[in-house]
């Protein structure tokens, strides 16, 4: 169970190869965190986390393949987590694709919807009902400011974190009243690999920003959280642009 | 929280948190007479079970998350009292407070209350509570001559001075971990009166507080310091000590002896609204105000304004705001007053943190239960509105100092602490956990607390949950 301070005591990372995935999970092992599941698409890449994590004297119980497409997987592959683990306290969902690896040829257009919603969609109800079964968690989505307006260049991925964070927001109304909490999670623009030369946005932040507003979300009882908290101004004013205008000055991003 | 309504037998899902109101969990509460005196736990439920009383205890030890919680407050009362030996047999699920409504009119106490009158009496064993009194009496359990146990083997009767005194003291103090208690038998004490006759005290320092304690411990039945935790320099650790004994007839006014065995505590309770925490300067005007308003001198009093003057408030927990609060308590040996003093020290410059209620006293002998809280010295408890990391660093810190001095931390009021440190703070623990799984060989019996300290499962993963 996570302590009154919100730690949780046991996390699954969902997409721990993530560098923003890579930096909450170090950062809560940080504070206190206990037991790590690490579930990625390939798990020999965790190597560098484990280690990390190892050294701020948790422990990294297991590493776990998944496909986010493999739908079929999903409900046996959380069974089995739980049925290994006995529970989770924090599940972290951090795994998705941008609009820009559509342009390497390597994933359809199809393929963002079906990993960043349908297949985090597709993960997250299971864990939802085992979570309500044993009688208190969080789940924290990595959800993004796109979900409150898109751009031209990232419409994919835009889109499909907008349903992702409508699901969400939906799913912690439904799950509070059973002792379980779904913290959102909407990030500006991160400086990692995945957005290595693309334009940074204004107030754009790197992934300890992100750790901070998860962190600053576990101890505190707010659903959304921001980072950096001041893009949450940025975005209410955006949303409400006239498209026009909207389309000016988000021009060549 | 919602445990006040009565609940149907066929069980509710509810949300429960211990009094500190934080990690709440979800279970199934049924009502005790789902298990009845005589009854079984394990017929119409299934998977981990608890007793649960008034919820009093501070973090996570009456709840279990996902389990079935036995609301023990739901059984018909069952009221023995025998005047002549002094004893009475009651259901566990009556409360401190019920309980002293019908027994000062008749020339009674209870031999030990804690600091609210709103525990039960299984509540009282199960935390093997300590009050004023420890110096003199000793905890709660030391007065308990049976109990009724009932485990998925069906019920027990235990008492401490039979064949049966191990599993009596597994029980004592085993945080409901053994089995749910139904019914007691306690020794009362005598009383004439319903009141107290109390000398308060003003201390200028830390040092100066706990002289008085030891000195009042020598003449005085009860005693108690407060110590003003966010009082700094010449003044650190300045305090109230207040001691006093039960008031004989011919203390009292002729006013008073017109009420001489009444006992009617007056309780206002404040909306149940999403309360911000309060700032750092309205908790130092509380402490200031409680100092002065402390008034030095001998007076006669009432037993809810000495023995339980919070109650009086009586959803005060909320004032600490939406995150909640958390109570650290811990006990040390003599030798170890430094500790102390380091410990208010530490937290008052801890970034954040303002420790707003502080408690001291001494500690007499230990009892007899293996996870039985007092040892002889001094206990320090601290009221700590949670806040950032680094109270959380600051706490886990001093867990290990009070470790190392051979002290541990109350269980019945922890939320947090890392579970290493259990073995060393509670060496008989590996006694007591052969005993419980005698009597709850399923080991059905758990709680959130059991769990995350590792109390009845060493090896989590074989747990189901």
């Amino acid at each position: 169970m996570n302590d009154p301070f919100g730690i949780p005591e046991t996390v699954l990372v969902l997409g721990a190869t993530s560098e923003i995935a890579t930096d909450m999970a170090v950062t809560l092992a940080d504070n206190g965190a206990q037991r790590f599941i690490l579930a990625a698409r390939s798990v020999d890449k965790l190597d560098e986390l484990d280690r990390r994590i190892t050294d701020k004297g948790a422990e990294v119980a297991a590493r776990v393949t998944f496909d986010a497409t493999d739908l079929d997987s999903h409900r046996s592959l959380i069974d089995g987590i739980w049925s290994d683990h006995g529970r989770v306290d924090l599940v972290l969902v951090a795994f998705g694709l941008l609009d820009t690896a559509v342009a390497d040829g390597s994933v359809s257009p199809t393929d963002i919807a079906m990993v960043n919603y349908v297949g985090a969609v597709s993960l997250i109800e299971p864990v939802a009902e085992k979570m309500v079964g044993q009688g208190d968690g969080v789940i924290a989505v990595l959800s993004s400011v796109a979900a409150e307006r898109p751009r031209g260049s990232n419409r994919l991925y835009a889109s499909a974190k907008a349903g992702l964070d409508s699901y969400a927001r939906g799913l912690g109304d439904a799950l509070e009243p059973k002792g379980v909490r779904v913290l959102v999670i909407r990030p500006g623009f991160v400086h990692t690999r995945m957005t290595e030369g693309l334009q940074p946005a204004p107030l754009s932040v790197h992934p300890p920003a992100v750790s901070d507003a998860l962190m600053k979300g576990l101890t505190g009882k707010r659903s959304v959280v921001w980072a950096p908290p001041p893009v949450r101004v940025l975005m209410s004013v955006l949303r409400h642009l006239p498209t026009g205008l909207y389309r000016r000055v988000t021009k060549g991003r | 929280m919602s445990s006040d309504r009565p609940c149907p037998v066929g069980g509710e899902r509810r949300l429960l948190t211990g009094w500190g109101r934080t990690s709440p969990s979800m279970a199934t509460v049924v009502g005790a007479e789902a298990v009845g005196r005589g009854g079984h736990p394990s017929m119409g439920f299934s998977g981990p079970a608890l007793g649960r009383g008034l919820g009093r205890s501070y973090g996570d030890a009456a709840q279990v998350g996902g389990g079935t919680i036995i609301d023990a407050t739901t059984l018909p009362r069952l009221f023995q009292l025998d005047r002549e030996a002094a004893s009475l047999r009651v259901d566990a699920g009556v409360g401190l407070e019920d309980l002293l409504r019908r027994i000062i009119p008749l020339g009674f106490f209870v031999p030990v209350t804690p600091g609210t009158a709103r525990v039960t009496v299984g509540g009282a064993i199960a935390s093997d509570v300590h009050g004023k009194n420890h110096h003199r009496d000793g905890s709660f359990t030391r007065h308990v001559q049976g109990l009724t146990l009932v485990t998925s083997d069906g019920p027990r009767r235990l008492r401490p001075d039979d064949e049966t005194a191990p599993f009596f003291w597994a029980t004592a103090g085993g945080m409901g971990l053994t089995g749910l208690i139904t019914e007691a038998t306690i020794s009362l004490p005598r009383v004439e009166t319903g009141y107290i006759a109390s000398e308060t005290t003003r201390e200028p320092d830390l040092d100066a507080v706990m002289r008085r304690l030891i000195e009042v411990d020598r003449t005085s039945g009860y005693s108690v310091a407060w110590v003003d935790g966010l009082s700094k320099g010449r003044s650190f650790g300045r305090g109230v000590v207040n001691s006093g004994d039960h008031a004989p007839l011919d203390a009292l006014s002729p006013a008073q002896r017109r009420t001489a065995t009444r006992y009617d505590p007056k309780v206002v309770s404040i909306p149940p609204l999403p309360y911000p925490q309060p700032p750092g300067f309205a908790m130092k005007a509380f402490n200031e105000l409680w100092y002065r308003a402390s008034r030095p001198g001998r007076r006669i009093e009432s037993i809810s304004s000495f023995f339980h003057p919070l109650d009086a408030l009586a959803n005060w927990n909320l004032v600490y705001g939406r995150r909640g609060f958390l109570q650290w308590q811990f006990a040390v040996p003599d030798g170890n007053e430094s500790l102390i003093a380091e410990s208010l020290s530490t937290l008052a410059a801890t970034e954040g943190t303002r420790p707003t209620l502080v408690v001291l006293k001494r500690f007499g002998p230990a009892g007899h239960g293996h996870l039985s809280f007092p040892i002889p010295g001094w206990t320090l408890a601290v009221d700590l509105p949670i806040n950032g990391a680094a109270l959380r660093r600051a706490l886990d810190e001093l867990d290990e100092k009070v470790a190392a001095a051979g002290g541990r931390l109350y269980l019945a009021k922890d939320s947090r602490l890392r579970r290493e440190l259990i073995p060393p703070m509670y060496p008989r623990l590996d006694e007591w956990r052969t005993l419980r799984d005698r009597l709850d060989p399923e080991r059905r019996f758990r709680s959130d607390l059991s769990r995350r300290l590792r109390l009845t499962d060493p090896d989590p993963e074989t747990a189901s949950s």
